[in-house]
């Protein structure tokens, strides 16, 4: 898991299959040393689980990515200039899976917009 | 081929997602890694979507430098978009990964390229991304 290590959530808010969040990204952690070095930057990889942490902790279950149709990375996101990110998720469940869209922003617009299908875990 | 995956890839430790430049040539580049257990992308002993994703880009990376190593343009690589990406299965720590990326065009300083991760001949993943190298 990346939530407490790379990113803690500010707030939450889960309503009629949509969730915002907003979440600091800790600009100290390792993963920033090698990615790159003197030159930090959020992996879109990052993202992509930060996405899938959040809907997971919303919805209190374990899923897996099924497949992602189209992942957009707009922005580079320094953590030493941006490090307050919000998450906007919507999510339609159907029998076998649950599609998303969601956009990641930061003040200074979207860096990262994801349309796909998780499957859900048997717990 | 290649053992120094260091030399060749921008990204550092702990954030290094292949191990090996297995084969390469202009239209193809195939690597290999083993998932450590202390790996970050690695989440209840399963090596994460995100770091299926890094695995195709880093290998894609690799590639791209192996063939310009003569040069002394030093190319980045951003992920700029990922298209059908599809996962089958996660592999799990200490799995050993096959991953081929095969260049499908390039357009100004952006990299089109078809990619699929395996382990034991078994497919766990495949995707369409685009790559910056500009710098």
């Amino acid at each position: 898991m990346l939530k407490i290590r790379l990113y803690s959530v500010i707030a939450v808010a889960h309503k009629d299959c949509n969730i915002v969040a907003e979440f600091i990204i800790n600009k100290d952690d390792d993963i920033f040393k090698g990615h790159f070095p003197g030159q930090p930057v959020l992996p879109g990889a990052c993202m992509l689980q930060i996405l899938k942490e959040m809907t997971e902790a919303a919805l209190n279950k374990k899923i897996r990515l099924k497949k992602a149709d189209q992942m957009k990375f707009l922005a580079l996101i320094d953590p030493s200039v941006n490090n307050t990110l919000k998450l906007d998720i919507s999510y339609v469940l159907t029998e076998d899976d649950f599609k998303i869209n969601a956009v990641m922003s930061s003040q200074s617009g979207p860096c990262f917009k994801f349309r796909g299908s998780f499957i859900v875990l048997k717990p | 081929m290649i053992a120094d995956i260091l030399a060749l890839i921008p990204q550092k430790p702990p954030f290094v997602m292949i191990d090996k430049l297995l084969e390469c040539d202009e239209k193809k580049a195939v690597t290999s890694f083993c998932i450590a257990p202390d790996n970050v992308m690695v989440s209840d002993c399963e090596f994460t979507e995100g770091g299926l994703m890094e695995n195709v880009a880093q290998t894609a990376a690799a590639g791209a430098a192996y063939n310009t190593r003569d040069s002394d343009d030093r190319i980045g690589g951003y992920i700029v978009q990922v298209k059908n990406f599809e996962i089958f299965a996660l592999p799990k720590v200490n799995d050993m990964l096959t991953t081929t990326v095969e260049k499908v065009g390039r357009m100004f300083d952006m990299s089109m390229i078809l990619g699929t991760v395996s382990c034991n001949n078994v497919l766990l993943a495949k995707c369409e991304m685009s790559i910056f190298e500009g710098k």
